[in-house]
């Protein structure tokens, strides 16, 4: 569901990385996602099909396999999700880790009898369904379905193998990265609908911070094997448009979040979950050798001392259009700029900026949809995050643990479509490392090592140029 | 499972192919053996609205036909009860053992079960209940009525023996094995005696006829497995593969299946992995953690509790509701976990004994060092409550009783066996090596197939009897197997003094058991005593023929067949004479129903007196005096169109001599008594190694002979079973007697390689380990020894004290205890029967000494029956189904049959050795005194006391142990023994060492 410490994550991910090199790391092309691209995705949508649950798909001789021997899936899909050992297994531990002490604190600080009958938790740590098979079990945890759609609709069709004809019948397009993103961003950012929204008041009760980049997160939760077939099915995965897309549409849902009026505010305060957790949590010094921790933003035209909006996906959002959409990059650094500004003024100003924003990442994400993001692209974009010309953005903690996951995951996707030799990327993976090592503790984050740690990660990567 | 269920009785009523498992029917009422489905009863009556089926009406009744599903679906919530339906049955792995229950024997709760008018069924009612229930006595039994058996569970209230089973596949009837002390007493969970009458002892008040999951009623125990008791179903085990194989065809149905113990329990190392593990399972096992309930439940999932232990639950397959705590052994043995058992961690952590006999436990011994680990020792050996222990049963084919089979094509044979299960037990524990696809490692080992057969021809003449087979490896057929039983428990476990020395010094008979070397207490007699004469020998007709083959006199004889008990007791004052039985005709001119039975008692005369003689499959083994040593042919003995049923030579002496001349053949012995073919066994080890058999050791293919002049002569008699009749000559193959050690030899005793004499000087010890070439190891002076006895570690001689008690834990150098001994005015032969010894007395009759302790004998009867019996000479002992009996050869009185226990006389029968009460039953005159007895067939001797295998092991790879294996459960390396208690001792606890973390 979420990743509490993302430095964790950054060690999982080196132990995954030998089996992506291998070329087991998901990269998802848009043959078929054009068509779905502009289609509204949503967790809940209205016209969800009843959930049958995880039961229905498990049968031995569909995905519930304990060997990986299918002729066109795996087949042992379940056995993955809800392996016990690795962040595979997230979803299937959704639930059952409401049963655990933190959890039971976080309800009980937030007086809502036991986490696992309360609404507010129920919406990520089980599967939104609004009607339930029989064989449906909440224990399950985030199911198959509650990515893959309700199977009601189209369970029947999918058992001939026919792919369009059960995207057709409902199933959820998840090759296409704006149609994930939507799905993923629900729980891994916020949704409108009920129990899909984690604001500052459950993180102060002790629910951990949510972070998330949607390849990465991706190839996390993989549990198909990117084969002929499947390529065949749903075409080339394509990691740095994955990200691009994650971006853009992560960015459309924060704005689109903020701008509600039930979500965007908490009593006379701005929701404080769209800011950057850095930007506050800092250490208060009383006495006389004060050192200012707050470094200067250019792109940020906030005052010191105003709480700044999370612009984690701006900046990163900022550099893969200037290199794959350079004719809007223009328009969208200016709007950012403006939206921060108008931040700073009044909610109503910033409600119209976010809209300008928006629209404009919007436009992003679908040229993204449709651009190639080859070889050049990706190293361009890598060098782009270390360079001058975003580095001093990296002032606060989250934008900076985007521009990890983002130099890893570009790095990955450059590997998995063959442009970088697989061994050659292992052998920086120590560079990497260190990067991640720099953003490991939230309360020990440091500007200016971070942007030293990142850069020379990235003079290495582009030795492999 | 293709062929259809033959839906004739209750209990019984099944579908075939996949409906066979997957569609539900009403069997058994019992909720612990078929949970949900209980409810629906034992009557094959469907529960379906559909009129298709509700609507069938049984005309005779008028109530729902029978043999329909409950519901016209299948269900994945398959109760143990549908497995049941086949599983019941001896080749079908015979699980009944997993409920609690083995196969009611005939004599527990008789008074319920016969008739008390004796029946006299016609050939066509004998065959309308054969043709469903294979058993020969059902035709007699009330339980041949359908309606008296379908309410069998129903007498359960006011049963005094046992307790019966709601199924009744192939139209059984099941008795519940209870938990016991050694003396056969019942205890409850505490482990106190619950006395017979105890009005608690089957229902403890507010408990109802059926009780469940998770309840096990009454103040006994009934030793169901614990996970049956729990509520598991086999399905909650055998999942998809075992059930359905994987594909590839096995030999052996162990080796098919996939599921381990440590699967869902894990080890003391691990916690469980939920993979597969058994011989069958894929290479990475099956992940279990994928299976799901119809439910849509996961069927196992793993919580942290609110202690933040770690818990794994196993939901039911078949009831939703039912949900398990799975026991990890990992927890169990740790000393911070609020599950620690330190009997357990003991047991699982405990190291090799050193050099100075002192043992260690604890996660501080290490992995390599441990005594017990999972890669020396099935789980089970251990945890296991109780092993089905059929002492044997008896398959008499009749000729002319055509039959259609109610298997494979339903093809039709001329001649027809039923099926006999004769001593049905559950007291034996017995170790052994496991088949090689398991490692080879240690395991429980139950008797098998312990077979004899007869078989009767269109003349109705028995042209052989009671015939053990031989196996293809030339071993005995009364077969053992390395098994499984489950009879899982958490509290009746074996312990440490059920396979080491037990510091109370008593445990003998326990270990001699244990280690497969049998305990002369199960012993097959037959339809003859063969008894020696001063001037010959005698079969003596001890036995009905038809079955139940009662003991004549016997409590079950008196039950099955209370017309002929009477006419025995009655008629001929329980003499056994030579009679013919029945009536030509009867009312209905028909011979059927009470059919001529010739009782015949033959006599074979002899040169001199037979000391000794022994029966081994056709043949009878005698030393007979001045006459020497003969084998006689007695295979035609119950053959009424022989009438001289012994002969010495089948055809033309000229053409065979089973007779070697000695001077004065005072005594004989064979390696076993146990039907065997040496030149078979030569064959299979060095032709089909792939059959992992062992060689025999040389001396079983000689008879070995004292000679009161000669010393001991070794003769080849393997002749007699390698199948080629021209080579039947007897010669010597060695005559030794080495300083005239043996002059006066008299008795011997063969323990494997190693022979006890008793001479006139006193005991020798000789080693025939070669045959051709003894060995005296040690000569002992007694004063007129006259016969000896070995059980495991201690060798009990007569002499003209009383008995004299050696220890032979170094086999070759018995060691004198004089503690053991007993005056005894004139002890003669002994015969050790587990924890007593049966000696006889002469004068003073049969002497009965307790010697559960060896060092410490009790006399625990003298038994002359008022003056009757004060000749004694020789005793053997045998079991008939749950009775155990004496046959006496007393001088010049003739033959004594005791009953030695019986459900009237000794509520306990059913114990490891209960005591005996002893009821003179029959008796019979022989024409000069009565000397000796051929012992009855050894069912429960597997291996000799040096490590030669005799009979045969069913799994590829098993056998018994060696006798260094042997060793190791209670020599020290230094070859000292060693003792234990069965209370552990923190003392001995090494905790884990830091480096080791």
């Amino acid at each position: 569901m979420f990743v509490s410490n993302f430095a964790w994550a950054g060690v999982r991910w080196r132990h995954l990385l030998p089996l992506s090199f291998c070329g087991a790391l998901g990269l998802f092309a848009l043959i078929l996602g054009a068509t779905h691209a502009s289609a509204p995705v949503n967790a809940a949508l209205p016209g969800d099909k009843p959930h049958l649950g995880v039961a229905t798909c498990a049968g031995s001789t569909c995905h519930g396999r304990s060997e990986a021997d299918g002729k066109i899936v795996r087949q042992d899909e379940i056995l993955r999700w809800q392996e016990p050992s690795s962040p595979t297994g997230a979803h299937s531990r959704a639930f059952a880790v409401l049963n655990n002490a933190r959890s039971a604190a976080i309800a009980r600080r937030l007086g809502l009898g036991p986490a696992t009958s309360a609404a507010m938790c129920l919406g990520c740590h089980s599967e939104p369904a609004s009607v339930r098979g029989p064989r449906f079990q909440q224990s399950d945890g985030v199911g198959c379905e509650a990515c893959h759609g309700g199977s009601a609709g189209w369970i029947e069709v999918h058992k001939t193998g026919n792919h369009r004809a059960s995207l057709a019948a409902g199933l959820v397009p998840l090759e296409n990265p704006a149609a994930k993103a939507s799905v993923c961003l629900d729980c891994h950012f916020g949704s409108a609908d009920g129990g899909q929204f984690v604001n500052h008041r459950i993180m102060a009760a002790g629910h951990p911070r949510i972070s998330f980049e949607l390849d990465l997160f991706t190839t996390l939760q993989a549990h198909h094997d990117e084969d002929a077939d499947y390529v065949q099915r749903k075409g080339r995965t394509n990691g740095a448009k994955i990200w691009a897309v994650g971006q853009a549409m992560a960015l459309d849902r924060a704005l689109s979040l903020f701008s509600s009026p039930t979500l965007g505010t908490e009593g006379p305060f701005p929701e404080f979950y769209f800011l950057d957790c850095h930007s506050c949590h800092r250490r208060i010094y009383d006495s006389q050798n004060f050192n200012q921790t707050v470094a200067d933003n250019p792109a940020r035209p906030i005052p010191v001392g105003m709480p700044p909006f999370n612009d984690e996906n701006m900046i990163m959002l900022s550099a893969a259009a200037r290199i794959v959409a350079p004719a809007q990059a223009a328009r969208f650094e200016a709007e950012s700029k403006a939206f921060h500004g108008a931040f700073a003024r009044d909610r109503n100003s910033a409600i119209s900026a976010a809209a300008r924003l928006r629209a404009t990442a919007n436009a992003l994400a679908a040229a993204f949809q449709s651009a190639s993001f080859g070889r050049d692209q990706s190293f361009a974009i890598i060098d782009l995050i270390a360079s001058e010309a975003i580095n001093p953005r990296f002032t606060d903690y989250e934008g900076s643990v985007q521009a990890v996951m983002a130099t890893d995951t570009l790095l990955n996707a450059l590997v998995n479509t063959g442009s970088v030799p697989a061994a050659n990327a292992a052998a920086i993976r120590s560079d990497i490392n260190r990067a991640y090592a720099a953003v490991r503790d939230p309360n020990d984050y440091r500007p200016a090592d971070f942007r030293r740690a990142l850069g020379s990660a990235v003079r290495t990567i582009r030795t492999l140029r | 499972m293709w062929y259809a269920g033959t839906n004739d009785q209750p209990g019984d009523y099944r579908h075939s192919g996949c409906a066979g498992c997957h569609v539900v029917y009403a069997n058994d009422r019992e909720p612990r053996h078929s949970l949900i489905w209980a409810k629906y009863g034992r009557d094959g009556q469907t529960a379906t609205v559909d009129p298709t089926i509700a609507a069938k009406v049984d005309h005779a009744t008028g109530q729902k036909e029978k043999g329909h599903p409950v519901e016209h679906a299948f269900t994945r919530a398959i109760p143990t009860a549908q497995c049941m339906n086949c599983h019941m049955h001896q080749p079908n792995i015979f699980l009944n053992s997993f409920l609690g229950y083995t196969m009611w024997d005939y004599e527990s709760d008789a008074p319920h079960m016969w008739p008390a008018k004796q029946k006299y069924p016609t050939a066509a009612e004998v065959r309308a209940t054969n043709d469903r229930n294979p058993e020969g006595a059902a035709a007699r039994g009330k339980w041949a009525d359908l309606e008296f058996l379908r309410n069998v569970y129903d007498l359960n209230p006011e049963l005094k023996d046992t307790q019966f089973a709601d199924y009744h596949g192939h139209g059984w009837n099941f008795r519940a094995i209870l938990k016991r002390d050694r003396e056969g007493n019942l205890l409850d969970a505490e482990g106190k005696i619950v006395a017979p009458d105890d009005p608690e002892k089957w229902r403890k008040a507010g408990e109802g006829k059926f009780v469940e999951p998770g309840a096990n009623p009454g103040k006994t125990v009934h030793m169901m497995d614990i996970h049956a008791e729990k509520g598991l179903q086999c399905a909650d085990c055998h999942f998809g593969q075992d059930s359905h194989g994987n594909g590839l065809i096995y030999g052996e149905v162990a080796n098919a299946i996939e599921i381990g113990c440590k699967d869902c329990h894990g080890t003391v190392d691990q916690y469980p992995t939920l993979l597969t593990s058994g011989p069958a399972a894929p290479p990475n096992g099956t992940n279990l953690g994928l299976l799901r309930n119809p439910d849509g439940k996961r069927r196992f999932e793993w919580f942290i509790d609110a202690d933040g232990n770690r818990v794994l639950i196993q939901r039911s397959i078949v009831d939703p509701k039912l949900e398990w705590r799975v026991s990890l052994v990992k927890d169990s043995v740790d000393r911070n976990s609020s599950r620690f058992n330190a009997k357990a961690a003991r047991a699982k952590l405990m190291g090799t004994i050193s050099d100075a006999g002192a043992v260690n436990w604890g996660p501080g011994v290490p992995k390599e060092n441990r005594a017990h680990g999972d890669d020396k020792m099935a789980c089970f050996t251990c945890h296991l409550s109780w092993t089905t222990s059929c002492g044997g049963c008896h398959l008499p084919i009749e000729a002319n009783w055509k039959t259609s089979t109610h298997k494979y094509e339903g093809e039709e044979t001329r001649n027809f066996a039923t099926y006999n299960p004769q001593v049905a037990r559950d007291e034996m524990f017995q170790l052994g090596r496991h088949q090689t696809t398991k490692g080879n490692i240690i395991a429980p080992v139950r008797s098998t197939s312990a077979l004899v057969l007869s078989s009767t021809n269109v003349n109705r003449e028995r042209i052989y009897i009671q015939q053990p087979p031989i196996s293809s490896a030339g071993y005995s057929s009364q077969a053992f197997a390395p098994h499984f039983p489950h009879t899982v428990r958490t509290t009746e476990t074996k312990t440490c003094t059920d396979c080491h020395l037990s510091a109370n010094d008593d445990n003998n008979a326990i270990i001699s058991q244990l280690l497969l070397l049998g305990t002369n207490f199960v012993n097959f007699v037959g339809l003859n005593a063969w008894t020696g004469l001063e001037s010959g020998f005698e079969a003596v007709r001890v036995t009905e023929w038809e079955e139940p083959q009662a003991v004549i006199g016997s409590y079950l004889q008196k039950y099955a067949y209370p017309d002929f008990y009477r006419l025995h007791v009655e008629r001929n004052r329980r003499e056994l004479k030579e009679w013919t039985r029945g009536a030509t005709f009867d009312k209905h001119l028909s011979g059927e129903t009470d059919h001529n039975e010739l009782f015949r008692n033959v006599v074979q005369g002899t040169k001199d007196r037979v000391g000794c003689l022994q029966l081994r499959g056709e043949y009878m083994f005698v030393a007979e005096g001045k006459g020497g040593f003969r084998a006689y042919d007695v295979a035609s003995i119950a053959n009424k169109g022989f009438s001289e049923p012994i002969v010495s030579a089948p055809f033309s002496p000229i053409g065979q001599d089973m007779h070697v001349s000695t001077t004065n053949a005072t005594c004989m012995a064979l390696p076993t008594n146990q039907n065997i073919s040496v030149k078979r066994n030569d064959h299979i080890v060095k032709h089909i190694p792939e059959n992992q058999e062992q060689a025999f050791r040389p001396i079983y293919r000689y008879a070995v002979i004292t000679d009161s002049v000669e010393g001991l002569i070794l003769v080849d008699i393997d002749t007699l079973s390698d199948g080629e009749f021209r080579n039947n000559f007897f010669k010597r193959a060695v005559t030794w007697n080495a300083g005239n050690i043996l002059a006066g030899a008299r008795h011997i005793t063969l323990a494997g390689d190693i022979a006890y004499v008793t001479t006139k000087a006193g005991l020798a010890v000789i080693d025939l380990a070669d045959p051709l070439h003894p060995k005296l190891t040690a000569s002992l002076s007694l004063n007129d020894a006259r016969a000896s006895a070995i059980q495991f570690r201690f060798l009990w001689v007569s002499d003209a004290e009383g008995l004299k008690l050696f220890d032979v834990t170094d086999l070759r150098h018995p060691m004198p205890q004089p503690n053991g001994s007993v005056a005894l005015a004139n002890a003669q032969r002994i015969y050790l029967a587990r924890t007593f010894a049966y000696v006889a007395g002469k004068q003073e009759g049969l002497v009965i000494v307790n010697i559960t302790r060896p060092l410490a004998p009790a006399i625990y009867a003298k038994e002359t029956f008022g003056g009757k019996m004060t000749d004694v000479e020789d005793v053997i002992i045998g079991s008939t189904n749950a009775s155990l009996f004496a046959y006496v050869a007393d001088g010049r009185n003739g033959l004594k049959v005791i009953q030695l226990t019986s459900p009237e006389s000794q509520p306990n029968f059913y114990g490891f050795s209960p005591a005996p009460k002893p009821e003179l039953i029959a008796w019979a005159q022989t024409p000069s005194p009565a000397v000796a007895l051929s012992k009855g067939l050894d069912r429960d001797r597997g291996v000799d006391e040096t490590g030669g295998q005799m009979a045969i092991f069913g799994r590829l790879g098993s056998r018994p142990f060696t006798r260094s294996e042997m060793e190791r459960l209670f020599l020290t390396p230094k070859g000292v023994p060693f003792k234990v208690l069965d209370t552990p001792d923190m003392r001995e606890y090494v905790p884990l060492r830091l480096s080791d973390r």
